[in-house]
């Protein structure tokens, strides 16, 4: 950039005066201003990005807390589906944290816990047959690696005052919501549908607004089907096969529990056609039930429990959020009982 | 600390009051040497260690090489300085380089040579300040300069934190002088330092790392071949990205500078519109070629012992100065290249084939455009993590892609370098010989203001899902 500031002459002509840059910072903040309020009519609300820091952050807490630690495994059912800031109140005020990955099974999370000498807390992992299969074991490896090699450098640097900062921001300004372009923006306002149902928290919580969806929640659970149709259709594994896997959960088990650790499944629910085809393909008697058996960990079924059983899930596979939060507390009664 | 953290921000605001509250001049001085040690220290505390042996070495080396009465003792003492430096440049920077080499040297004889695995940290920004402080005993020892009075401002003149780790390189007969009076930014200097530092952010934050990193990522980290318009559009992605990344830090730097009332030079003057590959040197980090230039070059003979010689010595500094950015034979053959190109263009302007300021527009374009593209193709070299998969990626760029290549990026992002590229280019061509401070000072302040609003909207919209990328620059 040719700035001409040569050091030859020091001598500056004046391109620019405090006068500018004072009328550029408030035109700047009613740009903004206008951006956020359009923002807010256009259906945007404020929302943290789910990111690896973020996952990272909550990685970090876990590792600085005590064995009252409750740790949220899986994978969107658990992000959607448990609030973790109304599990800790209704725990009594064990630290609970977020770390399912949306869209990815939590095997190797279990592992990575169970490798980890340091954790004596407790993991409540959900649970799906499908997510044993050795296709999907390492699906979360790219966060586990993040935490481990490039993190550390970026919270010792600037990263982590920096992404404090910037979540304070995410959480308070629809203007920076990740899905917002001006593209998006103009769109939305020429009346295109746009239906920005979810809200991440920076405890990782997403909340599930399908009442927003209004006329468009069928389109999104007819999508939801189809996915679910897909991923069955790659593949199933075989009860034996399965079992192996089995052997493969409890060595995890065993690990976090020889250590005075605590492990609990959770089946969260399903409903309509989504839970039809995990019936189909995985069905819960010759699956859940025997890894249920077999696992020395504690296990929910949400069938099992009055106070589970009766959600229905909009998309098929998750709550909504209104939901989520009387079945988070109702799920934390069983889980007392379970871990204390 | 990078600029494009909110540590830096932070920091630069103390480090601004400081300045700006009523102490005298050699108090603000050190104040500014503490700061540049904290600002380097940040990174890796025990590095400060080299800077004050860069420091203390060439002051005293200068200083007795300006005291000498023998030109045996002046030798010598350049020897000393010129020994430390690149003796820690070269054991930080280049030993496990020669040392691969070494191994793999002798196994090519049989020999199996397995040393102790030595797991060396590159000091940031060790090669910007080598050669500024050499630069100075250099200086000294030409008779060019005289050894400076002031150890705190020479050590100032080291260690100065807004260019320290990434350039511009300083003159010490730039930046020395600047040091007897006071210093403090008028408002003009202040406002224009700031103006600079938010357009050097919205360069890295928003052009280099939001836009064209991920692109230009995708592509050179994937291990399969590529079909051609991948290749392409990664290629011209990180050459946007390399220029904004780069001129960014430079001109943050050069900013923040400003704002304490020092000036530093341009580092960057539009490259992309370079006609002929002179040129592009001409305007390409400008500190690195000029001292290449008057420190290496011309000391070598330059173009006064004929027309061989005078292509070897270009060779030479442009072999060197490929080197100077990374230990690998990619950047020895990245520099190599621009080095041909340089004598080619030496042939073709003796053949009257290379266009002038005086040739037709159309000549002048196609001049730049070929400049370009040549550039690109060097860019391969320089990104790429192996010469194999340069040559992969440069037989997509020709239409010899393999049989199994892949796409890995959208077309949208196709689409997006191809766009940001012509908008570059088409804003290097119309700045080429202008200046930004030019141009801003013909805008009435309003439009300044918008222009400033504008600016912040965009940085504020570019760091908002961004990782803070680390400066390319920082690793050389």
């Amino acid at each position: 950039m040719h700035s001409s500031t040569s050091s030859s002459d020091n001598v500056l002509r004046a391109p620019t005066t405090p006068k500018a840059w004072l009328g550029g910072v408030v035109l700047f903040l009613a740009l903004l201003g206008t951006l956020e309020v359009v923002a807010r009519a256009a259906g945007y609300h404020p929302t943290v990005p789910d990111s690896k820091e973020l996952w990272a952050m909550q990685r970090d807490a876990v590792r600085e807390s005590g064995p009252e630690s409750v740790v949220l495994l899986g994978a969107s059912r658990m992000q959607l589906d448990v609030d973790p800031e109304i599990l800790q109140d209704a725990l009594g005020g064990r630290k609970v944290f977020m770390l399912a990955v949306d869209g990815r099974p939590p095997m190797a999370t279990l592992e990575h816990f169970a490798e980890d000498d340091t954790f004596r807390g407790t993991v409540v992992c959900s649970f799906a047959a499908r997510w044993l299969s050795p296709q999907l074991w390492d699906d979360q490896t790219d966060h586990l690696e993040y935490w481990t090699h490039d993190w550390p450098d970026k919270r010792s640097t600037s990263g982590g005052l920096a992404l404090s900062a910037r979540l304070h921001l995410q959480k308070n300004c629809a203007v920076l919501h990740e899905g917002l372009t001006l593209a998006s923006l103009g769109m939305r306002l020429n009346g295109r549908p746009y239906h920005p149902y979810l809200t991440t928290r920076p405890s990782r919580y997403r909340a599930a607004d399908y009442q927003a969806m209004g006329e468009y929640l069928p389109l999104h659970l007819s999508r939801r089907v189809k996915i679910a149709t897909e991923q069955y259709s790659e593949g199933t594994m075989s009860v034996d096969e399965f079992l192996a896997q089995c052997e493969r959960v409890e060595r995890a088990v065993r690990a976090i529990q020889d250590r005075g650790g605590r492990v609990v499944f959770v089946r969260l629910p399903t409903s309509g056609e989504v839970w039809d085809l995990d019936e189909q393909y995985y069905p819960r008697k010759q699956y859940w039930n025997v890894f249920a058996q077999r696992t020395a960990a504690a296990t929910i079924h949400f069938e099992d429990y009055e106070t589970l059983a009766s959600f229905e899930c909009p998309d098929g596979s998750h709550l909504d959020y209104r939901d989520a939060a009387v079945f988070t507390r109702n799920l934390a009664e069983i889980l007392k009982e379970k871990i204390e | 600390m990078l600029f494009n953290s909110l540590t830096f921000l932070v920091f630069f605001l103390v480090v601004l009051a400081l300045h700006n509250a009523p102490f005298p001049w050699r108090v603000k001085k050190t104040n500014l040497l503490i700061a540049s040690y904290v600002f380097y220290a940040a990174w890796n505390p025990p590095f400060v260690i080299l800077l004050w042996i860069s420091t203390i070495v060439d002051w005293f080396a200068a200083r007795r090489i300006h005291r000498a009465k023998t030109l045996a003792t002046r030798r010598l003492f350049l020897l000393v300085s010129l020994c430390c430096n690149l003796g820690l440049l070269g054991f930080f920077k280049y030993g496990g380089f020669l040392l691969d080499n070494f191994i793999y040297v002798l196994a090519q004889f049989g020999v199996h040579f397995e040393p102790l695995a030595v797991d060396i940290i590159l000091p940031v920004g060790i090669s910007f300040y080598t050669f500024q402080t050499l630069s100075y005993t250099l200086d000294v020892y030409k008779g060019n300069a005289k050894p400076w009075q002031s150890f705190l401002d020479f050590a100032l003149f080291v260690t100065f934190f807004p260019q320290l780790v990434a350039g511009p390189i300083v003159r010490a007969v730039d930046f020395l002088p600047q040091c007897i009076t006071p210093k403090r930014a008028t408002q003009t200097e202040m406002s224009w330092g700031l103006v600079l530092l938010l357009v050097g952010l919205l360069q890295k934050v928003v052009v280099a790392d939001a836009l064209m990193a991920p692109i230009s990522d995708r592509v050179f980290n994937s291990q399969d071949p590529l079909i051609w318009h991948n290749a392409w559009a990664g290629t011209l992605a990180f050459s946007v990205q390399i220029f904004f990344d780069f001129a960014g830090y430079s001109t943050c730097a050069i900013g923040v500078a400003l704002c304490l009332g020092f000036y530093l030079p341009d580092n960057f003057r539009y490259p992309y519109a370079a006609i002929g590959f002179s040129d592009f040197w001409k305007r390409w980090h400008i500190s690195l070629s000029s001292w290449l230039r008057d420190y290496l070059y011309i000391p070598l003979g330059g173009n006064r012992k004929g027309r061989v010689r005078t292509h070897v010595n270009l060779m030479v500094t442009m072999l060197l100065g490929g080197l100077w950015h990374g230990a690998s034979w990619t950047f020895v053959a990245w520099g190599g290249l621009h080095g041909i190109y340089r004598v080619i263009e030496r042939f073709a302007a003796r053949a009257g084939l290379v266009p002038t300021s005086d040739s037709a527009l159309w000549k002048r374009l196609a001049g730049v455009s070929l400049t370009y593209l040549a550039v690109c193709f060097t860019w391969v070299l320089f990104r790429a993590q192996s010469f194999g998969q340069a040559f992969d990626l440069v037989s997509s760029m020709v239409g010899m892609q393999s049989e199994n290549a892949v796409g890995v990026i959208s077309r949208v992002d196709i689409m997006t370098a191809f766009l940001v590229n012509g908008c570059v280019l088409a804003h290097h061509w119309f700045m080429r010989e202008r200046s930004l401070v030019d141009v801003f000072a013909g805008l009435r302040w309003p439009v300044q203001s918008a222009a400033i609003a504008a600016m912040l909207l965009l940085l504020f919209w570019g760091s908002n899902g961004g990782d803070e990328r680390a400066f390319i620059y920082f690793q050389f």
